[in-house]
């Protein structure tokens, strides 16, 4: 967070010609540049006659003066801002995100409001991206990254996913990973780690929650993780809560309940929630339970939802099947290659609220068609066969990504295991 | 939807001339055609200094350039080197056919050879008006129906005074004109006359400017498209046509022709005399004038809903997708009295799943139950995404089975992805097992008979597996030798490719 220096009184006098002459910025000029009514203000000197610089004084004043149209005075600043940096080398990326992120501190949740900040933001995005400038420390394109993640925070608020999609196109083809290492850039890497942690958080969100590519969404934000400073909890939970669910699908990695308590503690209300959460998940996965991950689920339905790991919760379902099938092979089959499913799928069957949900829903369907069962047996073996056909269908699913070796036998209704390794471990399918 | 609606303008040339508007037309919200001729100074068409405007804007010597060569065409005269005061004369910069047929009221004074080519020597760019219709050419799109109710009183006076001028001296003045520069010409008028200099209609000129090529060069962008428009079309029938300019209220029909029409079609429908080509026709025909004329009430959902319908029983998803686009919106109004809204929240899931936008899945799923618990627990929408979340891990067992609960018409939309969903099954199962009888087939895969699979089969080149035991006897038992088809599956299925559908096909 920038610092404002508030220790400047009436008496002094802050001269802007100096920051852009020295190409420097410090917390004067972010005094003179932030929106917020001030009185006993220091007086701030500009002698330049460039227009540009005039019009951005008048602006400032007007803001410290106190002014009720703050938002639209904030996007006119943002306008000039904007002029001001094309003739402008790297010093300027800070405070050009300055006065976007005020912008944006004073934007209602009205769209087109919203799409406007929207539209100058992206405006000063692609000054700092575009820039051709040949000396590499003095290109803006370090100050990039800042601007994207204010550009994402905008779209996430209209919730546009197409907009998104858009940026990270963009960034994604403009590799601007190779800016950030280069030795010049160092120095301001250290200033920049919060927005870097920002980027990486972003990224991995979008490609976990939006395209559903959890490889990538666990590359980054695992980078996000990090470079987390460690006390910023609410932050670290923010990455967790994404980042639990994607390993496990991906990499097929649970954390370690010590790292877990050090991670979360001190979190407060959420942070807690949080922790319960990831402890009952990678419990569900170590044991196989099945039926009390179902309930697990539908009961923290919403939070799913609002976090984007609906999805991802899905596909764990696969492996925690898997676990499930497992324990229950080695309790009947007793180390033999030929399992019968008949028990197995009884279990599985009969005791799924999922499966009772979706009965339900066909008995609803058949009662308004008005069928009639004929006979109770026929029934209890058309329920027998239809969980056999179930199990036979997930199986199936998970030797064709390898994560059972063997095959099915439908006439016998019983799976036939590898003798050697029919659950290779989870790792060696990567 | 902002495009051509109206049929006016039939003068183009290329000059851009705010026509003379009758007080009693309605001509304000149309485009605003081209004058033959400002009458205010008595002057034809021949005269040199038509425009009168004072600032030198290229379009206006364009302008004045399309003109000279009209004024030389009207008169008759060819266009020869002598005409023309420039040096060089661009006699290939391309020709626009000029068709004085579809000029107001000028078949009385059509010149001798109308098939004289029209050069435009058009001098800020290469640029040239194609035969197909330049930004202002809307006369010459062969398309516009006739227009009949010109405002032509303005016209006849000029048209007179071409001819009256055809073999006059003023054609001699005006060449002579030509001799001279123009910003020359327009100061000397100008001068002459003190009139005021008559602002060409600025919102044409920037279109027709070609300075800037990087400037936003579509008429739709300067007609608002948030104006209201009343219409007072009376005629029942109306067929589609794409806008591209502001509308005509003469064209527009408005309510209660609209719903009149609406009940015709569905009589129409029910009879089931008409092609889907004339109800999407008319539907969409219907929906446009409701848009341009802001209509958004009950009326207007029921004809999306009903648009939508017709659409999926005849297989038309790029019209089903606008019609349910639009519907999510119409639905979030206040005004609007959500009407089977359960169904078209199933038809919302399943596009979903076609087009394998998860995300959108679980935003809408808790936009239900943060919003509207009633539609979420309903049981055609519970299905639908129950269908969802096997779908994403290929459960197709499940699947399947939801599919069959559902009805007709959101069994037609199913029937669109639902082979591609067979064939993600198809190679789980023919990993999973060695042998998988037909018989199971048919039934796990929701197929409706042992010929619907064999034409699966044969259309996927998998018939050739296909393993026939005693056959024609009792126990014929036909199976699937999935081992051999593994490898062909799996090459398949990894050159899908997501498929997209937005708006059309």
């Amino acid at each position: 967070m920038i610092k404002i220096d508030s220790e400047l009184g009436p008496t002094d006098a802050v001269d802007i010609d100096l920051y852009f002459k020295k190409k420097y910025s410090d917390s004067g000029f972010y005094l003179f540049l932030s929106a917020t009514k001030k009185e006993h203000q220091c007086t701030f000197l500009l002698q330049s006659s460039d227009d540009k610089l005039a019009k951005l004084y008048n602006i400032c004043i007007k803001l410290h003066a106190g002014a009720y149209n703050i938002l639209s005075l904030c996007q006119e600043q943002v306008r000039i801002m904007n002029r001001i940096s094309e003739t402008e080398t790297d010093w300027i990326t800070e405070p050009l995100w300055f006065v976007c992120h005020q912008m944006i501190q004073y934007c209602s949740t009205d769209t087109a409001q919203l799409e406007n900040c929207g539209r100058l933001i992206h405006r000063s995005f692609n000054l700092c991206l575009n820039d051709r400038n040949p000396v590499l420390s003095s290109n803006r394109k370090s100050g990039s990254y800042s601007l994207a993640n204010l550009e994402f925070i905008i779209y996430h608020k209209l919730k546009n996913r197409d907009m998104m999609k858009n940026l990270v196109k963009v960034l994604q083809s403009r590799n601007m990973d190779i800016i950030m290492d280069q030795p010049s850039n160092k120095e301001k890497n250290s200033i920049k780690v919060g927005h870097m942690v920002r980027y990486y958080y972003y990224l991995g969100e979008y490609y976990g929650c939006f395209e559903s590519d959890f490889n990538k969404a666990s590359t980054f934000l695992s980078i996000a993780l990090l470079h987390c400073n460690f006390n910023y909890k609410t932050h670290i939970a923010k990455i967790l809560v994404l980042l639990v669910p994607f390993v496990i699908v991906s990499r097929k990695m649970y954390p370690n309940e010590k790292v877990l308590t050090q991670l979360l503690s001190a979190t407060g209300q959420y942070g807690e929630k949080l922790f319960k959460f990831i402890i009952q998940l990678v419990y569900c996965l170590k044991s196989g339970d099945i039926h009390g991950y179902d309930k697990f689920v539908s009961s923290n339905e919403v939070f799913l939802l609002k976090n984007g790991i609906y999805v991802a919760m899905c596909h764990i379902r696969e492996l925690v099947f898997l676990k499930f099938f497992k324990t229950c092979t080695k309790m009947i089959g007793n180390n033999k290659t030929i399992v019968p499913l008949s028990s197995i799928a009884e279990v599985y069957g009969n005791y799924s609220q999922r499966k009772k949900k979706i009965r339900r829903l066909i008995n609803m369907k058949s009662k308004k068609d008005t069928k009639i069962p004929i006979d109770i047996t026929s029934l209890e073996n058309k329920e027998m066969n239809e969980n056999m056909d179930e199990l036979e269908c997930l199986l199936a699913n998970l030797i064709n990504k390898g994560f059972i070796k063997g095959y099915l036998s439908h006439s016998n209704r019983c799976i036939v295991l590898s003798k050697n390794d029919a659950f290779p471990h989870l790792s060696s399918s990567l | 939807m902002s495009n051509s609606y109206n049929s006016v303008a039939p003068f183009k040339l290329g000059s851009a001339r705010s026509r003379k508007k009758d007080d009693s037309s309605n001509n304000n919200k149309t485009a605003t055609a081209n004058n033959l001729d400002d009458s205010e100074d008595g002057y034809n068409v021949i005269d040199i200094l038509p425009l009168s405007n004072s600032s030198k804007s290229a379009t206006n010597e364009i302008n004045m350039k399309n003109k000279i060569n009209s004024d030389n065409l009207n008169n008759n005269t060819a266009p020869n080197q002598n005409n023309f005061p420039f040096a060089f004369q661009p006699q290939n910069m391309g020709q626009v056919p000029f068709n004085p047929y579809l000029l107001p009221n000028i078949s009385n004074n059509i010149p001798a050879n109308p098939q004289l080519p029209f050069i435009t020597p058009n001098f800020i760019s290469n640029l040239v008006p194609t035969s197909s219709g330049t930004m202002n050419d809307i006369g010459l799109n062969q398309k516009r129906p006739k227009r009949t109710n010109h405002n032509m009183n303005s016209n006849i006076k000029n048209r007179n005074s071409i001819e009256s001028n055809k073999n006059n001296g003023s054609s001699i003045k005006g060449s002579m004109d030509l001799f001279m520069n123009d910003t020359e010409r327009r100061r000397k008028r100008a001068e002459k006359f003190n009139t005021p200099t008559k602002t060409v209609n600025k919102k044409i000129d920037i279109v027709d400017n070609f300075n800037d090529l990087n400037a936003i060069s579509s008429k739709s962008e300067m007609y608002d498209k948030n104006k209201k428009i009343v219409g007072c079309c009376q005629t029942l029938e109306k067929s589609y046509l794409r806008l591209t300019s502001e509308p005509d209220p003469n064209l527009v029909r408005p309510l209660t022709i609209l719903k009149k029409h609406f009940a015709n079609l569905e009589k129409l429908n029910k009879k089931g005399t008409t092609t889907y080509k004339y109800l999407c026709d008319q539907l969409k025909a219907i929906r446009q004038d409701l848009r341009v004329q802001m209509i958004e009430n009950q009326f207007t959902v029921k004809i999306y809903q009903e648009h939508a319908r017709i659409a999926l029983e005849n297989g038309d998803i790029g019209e089903f997708n606008q019609c349910l686009s639009r519907l999510y919106t119409l639905f979030e109004k206040p005004n609007i009295k959500t009407s089977c809204i359960e169904e078209f929240t199933t038809y919302r899931i399943l596009y979903y799943i076609l087009t394998e936008n998860y995300a959108q899945i679980t935003a809408l799923k808790l936009d239900l139950l943060k919003n509207k618990l009633a539609v979420h627990n309903n049981f055609v929408v519970q299905i639908a995404f129950l269908m969802a979340e096997a779908h994403i891990v290929n459960n197709y067992n499940e699947f399947m089975e939801l599919a069959a609960l559902l009805d007709g018409r959101a069994q037609s939309l199913i029937n669109i992805f639902i082979d591609k969903t067979r064939m993600k099954a198809l190679l789980s199962i023919c990993k999973a097992y060695n042998q998988i009888s037909i018989d199971f087939l048919i039934k796990e895969l929701r197929f409706s008979n042992y010929e619907d699979i064999e034409r699966f089969f044969t259309k996927n080149k998998l018939s050739q597996h296909i393993v026939v035991r005693n056959e024609g006897q009792e126990n014929e038992f036909r199976y699937l030798e999935s081992k051999n088809c593994r490898a062909y599956l799996a090459q398949f299925y990894s050159s899908f490719r997501k498929i997209e559908i937005k708006g059309q096909k």
